[in-house]
């Protein structure tokens, strides 16, 4: 598999001296769907805001395609390899209709406008909010907001995609709406990276990382991750039914194991 | 004592193009130490009702009543405390300290008990005295919400409404501000908190209401809730498939540990018969 | 709340649809030709060409109104200063100052310019996209020799955009602020001089914080100043001209 990140060592520290990232090591591989997980100010934020360039290394280093953050001249095509979707949408919008923010990234990429009218409404359509195309965006509601944000990063269709915390605002069913859309498009080849609290969202992603003061303490696929570690140490949560298959797990009842999905235990309880 | 709303409706930009009906003929009760969850897709109100409780904004028609005063009276403002959805925009102090401290001030507290009340908010919510010097736009997504929260409950509302309060809050977090708002209920304060995550929250609340499209479409209990409401904790749709195959569990559960003793009752007695 | 200021509402009008150099061309004949009126006569003209295009592009006067009311106490503040310094005719005195005959016309003429003015930008950004605004301006500025100054016509015209975009961002900002504030306790009836310092400093501050978050925002999509694009492109059409011609015409003749 070809590399798309690479961060070896990574050391990192706010200018008031809070030190936010502490000997990171992290490769994430083209193509590949990496949950990023860990309590509040564990430094998951900070590690993803390295991978845009929006944060440079203290020490250690950060690439993106071969291409080293620290270097001033690759931000451009670093920042065309690798969106990004905010933690807390609020501030980050741009156009004044919900249409022309999105429309801002594909703009930027100087594509034309014919082109960038179809990646406009097919981000709106997989977000579903085609019908709110001519609102301002900060008369929407919270999770509206939420959504535009999203279709402003897929509209530019890069090789990479990182959500900090996306579903925070949503309810089930929009939920499910984004998870299908990150879902088609690591489908589609892009490498998805995927900063979230809910753990039940990770089923399907291929790593699952977990950070704890500034470090990475795990790193394996999900179903390792939840047998290997006790997560509660980490303030992490479990899934309810992965919480629940492993209590009964350990009251010995035999052929469950840690079942990821509601389908995975009913099968194990039932066959 | 209690917050009523009797036949709201109310429009954003009334007789415009832009003009958008987002809460209905609502009418519902909320009562003193009760906790109240406030459901409902995207876009379904929930923010713009809950701007209704302490008077931003006033119906279009009905009215809000908050202790039979209505709800844009002064007085009612240091009654209702109001967490809103984007903690940034509620964050403004140069330090932590002096952000939780604003509401306390403003209603009149000074010296040692105002700063007894900042400490004892934010030691609530897990927070240490050292982060008091700090400035609260520093501080992690989940670290700014606390901080917001904490700046609300500074002010001991008698009413407060926190709008998607859990929203960026890790595991021990969310545990700490339930067990926090939990505590409050027992004192007699009412809160009311809008979430996406009622599956989640069911065991701790009294009473449950879900807006769809601006309509009020759900009023009740938690059992209520379990039978009715579109979508469910996990759990509950678990113990529904396990008993649409045949095994005799309890459908209306939502705790995990209900769960885990109804499920090793009914694999404990299989395996008795099995033998 | 009052986010109509200024506002863009979409719609299907021949307005709408003309292309932007047009209608920005318009605004500013449309500004001398305001500024060079000195009399009620050609104000009536004015203001029925204002109504004429205001029913055309079927624009609610709401709109309109949304984005005078906040300048009313300016306007004020320009009609009182002329009706009280200008010599001529007493009208009635107060405080030691005469009001004049010629002040009240002057006033009225000033403020009455003022308001003309607003309302045709108004009515301009209620008709045009705000991207399509900054393609036409960013298309306007081409041809001219800016690369020697060192900026990009796209840069001059982004920077336009974002001025137009700061306003009600911060207007947004502040009223978010000022919810906040309110629900904490703050009384801006009682203690106004507290209010001011308690918005204004948090406000200062939310300015900067949402320009380095916006900026973050940009640059995260790629923004980089130059050979951009547009969603909405711009054609000139010979009916566009046309409009244009017409227009230049009529109001070089009305006033
Ligand atoms: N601008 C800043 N200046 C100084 N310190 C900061 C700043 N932003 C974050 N920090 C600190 O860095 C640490 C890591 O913050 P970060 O935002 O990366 O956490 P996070 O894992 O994203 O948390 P959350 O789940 O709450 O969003 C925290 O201790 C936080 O207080
Ligand atoms: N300032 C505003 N101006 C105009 N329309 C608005 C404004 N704020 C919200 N709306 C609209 O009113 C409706 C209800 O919005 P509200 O913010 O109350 O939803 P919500 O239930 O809180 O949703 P969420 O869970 O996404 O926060 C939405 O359709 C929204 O687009
Ligand atoms: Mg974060
Ligand atoms: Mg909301």
């Amino acid at each position: 598999m070809t590399l798309m990140i690479e961060i070896q060592d990574l050391l990192y520290s706010y200018p008031d001296g809070t030190i936010a990232l502490d000997s990171v090591d992290l490769h994430i591989g083209k193509g590949e769907f990496v949950v990023i997980a860990g309590r509040n100010g564990s430094g998951k934020s900070s590690l993803v805001r390295h991978m845009n360039a929006l944060l440079l290394p203290s020490g250690g280093c950060v690439s993106v395609n071969r291409l080293c953050t620290l270097q001033k001249k690759n931000h451009p095509d670093i920042r065309k390899a690798i969106g990004m979707v905010f933690q807390g949408p609020d501030s980050q919008f741009i156009g004044m209709t919900v249409e022309e923010d999105v429309a801002f990234g594909p703009e930027n990429l100087g594509l034309p406008p014919l082109r960038i009218r179809e990646l406009v409404e097919i981000s709106l359509e997989m977000m579903g909010i085609s019908e709110l195309r001519f609102h301002s965006p900060r008369s929407l509601s919270g999770g509206q907001k939420q959504k535009v944000a999203i279709a402003g990063v897929l509209a530019m269709e890069p090789g990479c995609i990182v959500f900090d915390e996306v579903t925070s605002m949503l309810d089930p069913f929009s939920r499910k709406d984004v998870l299908d859309a990150v879902k088609r498009i690591h489908a589609k080849g892009t490498t998805v990276i995927y900063v979230t609290h809910r753990l039940e969202e990770t089923i399907n992603a291929d790593r699952l990382v977990i950070m704890d003061s500034g470090k990475v303490v795990a790193d394996a696929s999900p179903r390792d991750v939840f047998l290997q570690h006790d997560l509660e140490m980490y303030g992490i949560e479990l899934p309810p039914v992965v919480a629940l298959s492993r209590m009964l797990t350990r009251a010995g009842f035999p052929g469950i194991g840690i079942a990821l999905t509601k389908d995975e235990l009913l099968e194990a309880l039932c066959p | 004592m209690s917050i009523d709303i009797r036949n709201l409706t109310f429009r954003y930009n009334p007789g415009t193009p832009l003009e958008n009906t987002s809460l209905k003929d609502i009418s519902l009760s909320i009562g003193k130490g009760e906790f109240i969850l406030i459901g409902g897709e995207i876009g379904s109100g929930k923010s713009t009702l809950v701007r209704h409780f302490n008077g931003l904004l006033k119906p279009s028609s009905g009215q809000v009543t908050v202790d039979g005063m209505a709800a844009h009276a002064k007085k009612v403002k240091a009654r209702v405390g109001v967490l809103f959805q984007f903690p940034q925009q509620q964050l403004f102090g140069r330090t932590v300290f002096e952000d939780v401290a604003f509401g306390p001030r403003n209603f009149g507290l000074r010296g040692n008990e105002l700063e007894e009340q900042v400490y004892s908010a934010l030691e609530l919510l897990g927070f240490d005295k050292e982060i008091c010097s700090n400035s609260p736009f520093h501080l992690s997504g989940g670290q700014m919400r606390l901080v917001a929260i904490a700046g609300v409950l500074a002010s001991m509302p008698e009413y407060l409404v926190l709008d998607e309060p859990f929203s960026g809050l890790d595991a021990e977090n969310r545990t700490t501000l339930l067990s926090a708002l939990k505590h409050l209920t027992t004192k007699g304060t009412s809160v009311i908190v809008v979430s996406h995550r009622i599956p989640d929250l069911l065991s701790a609340a009294d009473r449950i209401f879900l807006l769809d499209h601006g309509n009020l479409v759900f009023g009740g209990t938690p059992v209520d809730y379990v039978k009715h409401a579109p979508y469910l904790p996990e759990i509950t749709c678990l113990m529904k498939e396990m008993r649409r195959k045949g095994f005799d569990v309890r459908d209306d559960i939502f705790h995990i540990d209900d769960a885990f003793s109804e499920i090793s009752r009914v694999l404990n007695t299989k395996g008795a018969v099995g033998k | 709340m009052n986010n109509l200021f200024f506002r863009y509402v979409p719609g299907n009008s021949i307005i709408h649809r003309l292309d932007p150099r047009v209608k920005i061309a318009a605004m500013l004949i449309t500004s001398i030709s305001i500024f060079i009126s000195s009399s009620f006569r050609e104000m009536a003209v004015v203001a029925l060409v204002f109504f004429l295009l205001v029913l055309i592009s079927s624009t609610s006067v709401r709109i309109i109104l949304g984005a005078v009311r906040p300048m009313l106490m300016f306007l004020g503040i320009i009609f009182i200063l002329q009706l009280f310094l200008t010599e001529g005719n007493p009208l009635f005195s107060l405080m030691g100052l005469d009001a004049t005959y010629e002040g009240l016309a002057l006033g009225a003429l000033m403020s009455m310019r003022f308001l003309f003015l607003l309302m045709f930008a108004s009515l301009l950004t209620a008709t045009t996209a705000p991207s399509v605004m900054t393609t036409g301006i960013e298309k306007m500025l081409r041809p001219l020799p800016l690369k020697k100054l060192g900026i990009s016509s796209f840069d001059l015209a982004t920077m336009m955009f974002l001025s137009l975009h700061f306003v009600p961002l911060l207007y947004g900002s502040f009223s978010h602020l000022r919810d906040a504030q309110v629900s904490r306790g703050l009384d801006m009836a009682r203690n106004p001089f507290k209010a001011v310092y308690a918005l204004s400093v948090p406000m200062v501050r939310t300015a900067f914080t949402s320009a380095e978050e916006v900026a973050v925002a940009m640059e995260s999509r790629c923004y980089q100043g130059v050979n951009r694009s547009s969603l909405n492109e711009p054609v000139m059409q010979k009916k566009d001209l046309a409009a244009l011609l017409i227009f230049g015409i009529i109001m070089f003749f009305l006033v």
